[in-house]
């Protein structure tokens, strides 16, 4: 009998030890994000006729919320998404429409305005550097917005080849979790641990490229598999700026992989956004350009030249001010015989300013609305990516809070436990006390 | 539900930054003293402001420009009138040179008056604004006449279009309204010049009716630059009165209510320091003393 009274008190002992240890390492890992709360799972142990004969430690046990799990790393690549995507985006305003110097509708109303002081001092030789200065600052304007633009798109994709590195890390760290896991739930083990690390890559890997994970540990990114079981696949990148492209080697060959999501899809996003608004840009002061040249060629300068451009404008590359401009063969006059006082194709070439329909993008809007257009759209979309990242945040949280009253660690959850631990403890201690000393008197008794 | 301390820190950071985020914003909107700094704080107001500059450059150049060439006219005008003063004078010797009591000494002196009056006409006629040459027709660069009052300029006249259409002459026909050596006023007065020279009365009598319509040719002159000068003002009272309504517009389209943001930021700067005074509070996890 006082056997069974010190194994009844042995394994009460033993279950304090265990739950003390799971205590333990709440404790510890309180601020560490990816830990789930452990807890010990006991078992009342059967004696004869039934009755309870201690208690046995089953195994550590973690907290899972599954749904939750994978709400949080959709609400996480959401959140990095929009993230890589609008930052990128924000900066670019300043290029657009910088809060000090000159944007491009200002340059371009500058240059009209020049010509219209021309047209009233067509043979005044101020008035003639003034529009040279003009069309020399709208096309300098014209192309760093553009060099910007292009640089902003470059910069935004330029952490790629890492965060591709960083994807197939974690890929393959996934991988070799999945084995372990196997194993050591085989032999009967939770893993606890190894879920919770395997958990933290996949988060990773939503954070980085939007990728989703089902229970086993297989990784996809939009149904694109990336960790089969124990296989991680390899994601390569390749091209460059708005180009940019992703790819993951299959054992036949390799499959694009298209609208990824996290850092890496907001990254590439950005890119092709700023692109498409550097190409917008582009035919906007190409646009404006060819109408100014058109007008120019239909004049006479100073010296009896005609046909002489104000802009080079060449498909596909920024324009720039011709060379061979000068102040004498600026067309102001709109023949040879009005030279050098008539500035009436100086005031055609300033009333471009209210022309409708100079861009084919805005076929009833004047050079500034079209401008206006532009700058508008592209405002408009920084300011949803801005919104939606917002929202991505507070849904993120919001899920992170809810996980976490299931997940997380309670300090004050753990100290409590830890005082009812001891309490055990002591209490089972001297339960094995009072067994002792009943058997010894029974035994100086006999 | 239990709250797990983590929990509590993240949500906390994450409530910060969100006030922090607002708090910066305000402070921005405040610092420019406009509610709209970038496209993204309202892509429908910047767009419209973009345009709106625009117009208000575009005004003010052409309050600018039509200050210029009202400045021009009228000074041009007080030449015409000045040539009017000396063509009145050139009949009054006209007619006094006419009248047959006049001695032939007297006519000779009554001849140098003319050629003052002639070399005033063709000063006139030569009259230079902001260096170009305002009755030299398309040709601005050179003077129009010589000193014997021959005309080397063209027959056009350069006009300038404001942006709301009006229209009005930056250089005349000098030929038309002075005429030249040969022709016109330049030519009678030349020609009376000559006749008084030569003692010969029928002659200086029959340059009466020439300068009679030279008279007439440089009032009508100055009639039209007055026309000119009413457009110009016209100009600039309309363009004035836009210039006025375009930036009464983009202030309420782009300008902050200073107010409403001076509220709202000590509204957010409030709830920073709740948040900041929650975080300190933190700190103080009783259960762990009583553990220890």
């Amino acid at each position: 009998m006082s056997l069974n009274l010190n194994a009844i008190g042995l394994s009460g002992i033993l279950a304090a030890e265990a739950e003390f240890a799971a205590t333990e390492s709440n404790l510890t890992n309180a601020s560490n994000p990816n830990y789930s709360v452990e807890s010990v799972n006991l078992e009342t142990l059967a004696g004869a006729g039934g009755a309870g004969a201690g208690v046995s430690v089953l195994g550590v046990q973690r907290a899972d919320t599954p749904f939750l799990d994978s709400e949080i790393n959709q609400a996480n690549a959401s959140q990095s998404f929009y993230s890589a995507y609008s930052q990128p985006l924000q900066a670019a305003e300043n290029i657009v429409a910088p809060s000090s110097g000159t944007d491009l509708g200002q340059a371009v109303q500058t240059l009209f305005d020049s010509f219209s002081n021309l047209a009233a001092s067509p043979g005044d030789a101020s008035a003639r550097s003034s529009v040279l200065s003009a069309a020399a600052n709208f096309s300098q304007i014209a192309q760093s917005t553009s060099s910007d633009l292009s640089q902003a798109a470059e910069q935004s994709v330029a952490g790629i080849a890492t965060m591709v590195g960083q994807v197939n890390q974690d890929a393959q760290q996934v991988a070799q979790l999945n084995g372990q896991i196997i194993v050591e739930q085989a032999n009967g083990g939770s893993a606890p641990a190894l879920l919770d690390q395997r958990d933290a890559l996949v988060n990773d890997l939503a954070s980085l490229i939007g990728a989703s994970a089902d229970s086993n540990g297989n990784v996809s990114v939009n149904g694109t598999p990336l960790v089969s079981g124990t296989a991680a696949l390899t994601l390569s990148a390749s091209g460059s700026g708005a180009s940019s492209s992703l790819q993951i080697a299959l054992p036949q060959g390799t499959i694009q992989l298209s609208q990824p999501g996290g850092e890496i899809g907001g990254a590439l996003s950005a890119a092709a956004s700023l692109t498409s608004l550097q190409n917008s840009l582009n035919s906007f002061v190409t646009s404006v350009a060819n109408a100014v040249n058109a007008q120019q060629e239909a004049g006479y300068g100073l010296d009896g030249s005609t046909r002489v451009p104000i802009f080079e404008v060449t498909d596909g590359e920024p324009i720039a001010l011709n060379p061979a401009l000068n102040t004498q063969n600026i067309a102001a006059a709109a023949s040879a015989s009005g030279v050098p006082g008539d500035g009436s194709n100086a005031g055609a070439i300033a009333a471009l300013a209210s022309a409708v329909g100079i861009d084919s993008s805005l076929p009833t809007g004047n050079a500034q609305q079209v401008f206006a257009q532009i700058t508008s759209q592209f405002g408009a979309t920084v300011q949803t990516a801005q919104n939606n990242q917002t929202q991505a945040a507070a849904s993120l949280n919001s899920l992170t809070t809810l996980q976490s009253s299931t997940t997380g660690v309670s300090l004050n959850a753990e100290l409590t436990n830890l005082i009812q631990y001891q309490n055990d403890l002591q209490a089972t201690t001297q339960a094995v006390q009072a067994a002792n000393n009943m058997v010894s008197y029974i035994i100086q008794e006999l | 539900m239990p709250i797990s301390d983590l929990s509590m820190y993240d949500s906390l950071s994450y409530s910060l930054d969100s006030v922090l985020n607002a708090l910066q914003q305000t402070e921005t909107q405040l610092g420019t003293g406009k509610r709209v700094n970038s496209p993204s704080d309202d892509p429908v107001a910047y767009g419209t402001s973009v345009v709106l500059n625009a117009q208000l450059s575009a005004a003010n150049n052409d309050v600018n420009l039509a200050q210029a060439i009202q400045g021009k006219l009228t000074t041009v005008s007080g030449q015409l009138s000045s040539a009017s003063t000396a063509i009145e004078t050139a009949i009054q010797v006209a007619t006094q040179g006419a009248d047959a009591s006049t001695s032939a000494t007297e006519m000779q002196t009554l001849a140098q008056q003319i050629g003052g009056v002639l070399d005033s006409v063709i000063s006139a006629a030569d009259t230079k604004y902001d260096g170009a040459y305002v009755f030299g027709g398309n040709q601005t660069l050179t003077a129009p006449y010589s000193a014997s009052g021959a005309y080397s300029g063209s027959s056009g006249s350069n006009t300038f279009t404001f942006m709301d259409g009006s229209r009005v002459h930056l250089t005349y026909d000098g030929q038309a309204i002075f005429g030249d050596s040969n022709s016109g006023l330049i030519g009678t007065l030349t020609a009376l010049q000559k006749a008084l020279n030569a003692g010969d009365q029928s002659a200086v009598s029959a340059t009466l009716s020439g300068l009679q319509t030279g008279l007439q040719q440089v009032a009508l002159a100055n009639a039209a630059m007055g026309a000119d000068l009413q457009t110009v003002s016209s100009v600039i009272s309309n363009q004035n009165t836009n210039v006025t309504n375009i930036q009464a517009t983009l202030s309420n389209i782009v300008d902050l209510d200073v107010a409403q943001a001076t509220s709202q930021e000590q509204a957010q700067s409030l709830q920073e320091q709740a948040l900041t005074s929650f975080a300190a509070g933190l700190q103080r996890v009783p259960l762990v003393d009583i553990i220890a």
